[in-house]
């Protein structure tokens, strides 16, 4: 007997009746699964709902974490470099410069104080001749030849 | 009628030209001055002539010396609460302006005796008005570039007090904790001070006054860092390791 014969056989071959018949019983009788219940539903809606909460939990907790919003909390390793004397110095030297540059804005108005004071006195005497007043204002700037608008006008106006 | 026109609108042009180039040299000098004396000299005429240019040329320069003034006022970058005070002393400087405009109108037909009278009136009003603007320009200006001053010291003072709520947990630190008292009162005064020049510039006060918020608030500051230097030192005889 060859292969080829022995495969044909194959087609006879049928369970055994019993079996037949007490696997046909076994489907008719089956029933299907009973539709979900509500509690069922309820608890799983509820597991989704926790799922959910707790992946936007920890996703805003990384948020904040990569933006610093936690730079001052107990939790973050404290860093030395905030009392690193090379960076305190910079930052300490960025105010004495704008200190000492309120201090030249505040002697520029004393400058222009003093100038309004001496125009004053130059206004103050009539009889003065033109001339006169003209080598006054000028004579207030004799260290450097430019004079400020001030001083022009004070000197125009004799 | 048109040549009847024709003669004041070429001189409001050509007053416009004078005045656009008187204002492009403003270096005056004692010579400028030495310059109309001598034609005092030569003539009421060429004393009239000298007068009223150099008049002109100083009064086209105080325009110019605001409108840089505004220009630099409005490049600075402020916030939005500090908009108000910028709009406020802007629109100041174009009422300036304007006054300068109207008095150059003036110089034009004046003789001796007025272009006197003009430049004794520019004189004495930027004495009593400009000179206060110019001053309050220049302290909001410094102002506005302090601000940053004020953050980092502040973020800076934080920093400082995790460390040395952290040196406290291995037991009392007495000079940290005082000398981290002292930055804390310091920073808190320089920002006090700095909030009371904010309303200095709303209220208008007088500059030295604004000024005198802005320096004593830098003072503070400054001397929070001398606060700092002392925690540092502390921190680094405590620590072996290099902060």
């Amino acid at each position: 007997m060859n292969l080829f014969q022995i495969l044909k056989q194959f087609k006879n071959i049928e369970p055994d009746p019993a079996f037949k018949e007490t696997s046909r019983r076994a489907i008719l009788a089956y029933r299907p699964v009973a539709p979900t219940t509500h509690l069922w539903s309820a608890q799983r809606t509820l597991w989704r709902i926790i799922e959910t909460g707790a992946a936007v939990a920890l996703t805003g907790f990384f948020v904040l974490l990569i933006t610093g919003a936690f730079s001052g909390s107990r939790f973050v390793p404290v860093q030395y470099s905030a009392v690193d004397p090379q960076s305190l110095h910079a930052e300490a030297q960025a105010i004495d410069i704008q200190i000492q540059l309120a201090n030249v804005t505040y002697a520029e108005s004393a400058v222009e104080s003093t100038v309004q004071t001496a125009g004053g006195k130059l206004l103050g005497n009539p009889k003065k001749a033109s001339s006169t007043a003209l080598s006054a204002a000028r004579g207030t700037t004799e260290a450097t030849s430019t004079i400020t608008i001030d001083q022009a006008l004070q000197g125009l106006s004799q | 009628m048109f040549f009847l026109l024709l003669p004041p609108l070429a001189g409001i042009f050509l007053g416009s030209v004078n005045t656009a180039r008187a204002a492009d040299n403003c270096i005056i000098t004692s010579s400028d001055l030495d310059a109309v004396t001598a034609a005092a000299a030569q003539g009421l005429m060429a004393e009239l002539a000298a007068r009223r240019a150099l008049l002109t040329r100083t009064i086209a320069c105080a325009k110019a010396e605001a409108q840089s003034l505004q220009n630099n006022l409005n490049g600075l970058s402020v916030s939005d609460d500090e908009k108000t005070i910028r709009a406020q002393l802007s629109d100041r400087l174009n009422d300036a302006m304007n006054y300068y405009d109207l008095e150059l109108e003036k110089v034009g037909g004046a003789g001796i005796t007025g272009t006197q009278i003009i430049a004794k009136e520019v004189f004495a009003w930027r004495g009593n008005n400009y000179n206060f603007l110019a001053a309050q320009v220049a302290n909001f200006t410094l102002w506005v570039k302090s601000q940053n001053l004020f953050e980092t010291a502040l973020a800076r003072l934080r920093s400082v007090e995790s460390i040395v709520s952290f040196l406290e947990q291995a037991g009392a630190q007495n000079e940290l904790r005082s000398n981290l008292a002292s930055a804390q009162v310091l920073v808190q005064a320089a920002r006090n001070k700095n909030d009371s020049a904010r309303n200095a510039f709303l209220q208008s006060l007088p500059p030295d006054q604004t000024l005198a918020l802005i320096q004593q608030s830098l003072q503070s500051l400054s001397d929070a860092y001398q606060k700092f230097f002392d925690i540092s030192t502390v921190v680094q005889t405590l620590l072996p390791i290099k902060p």
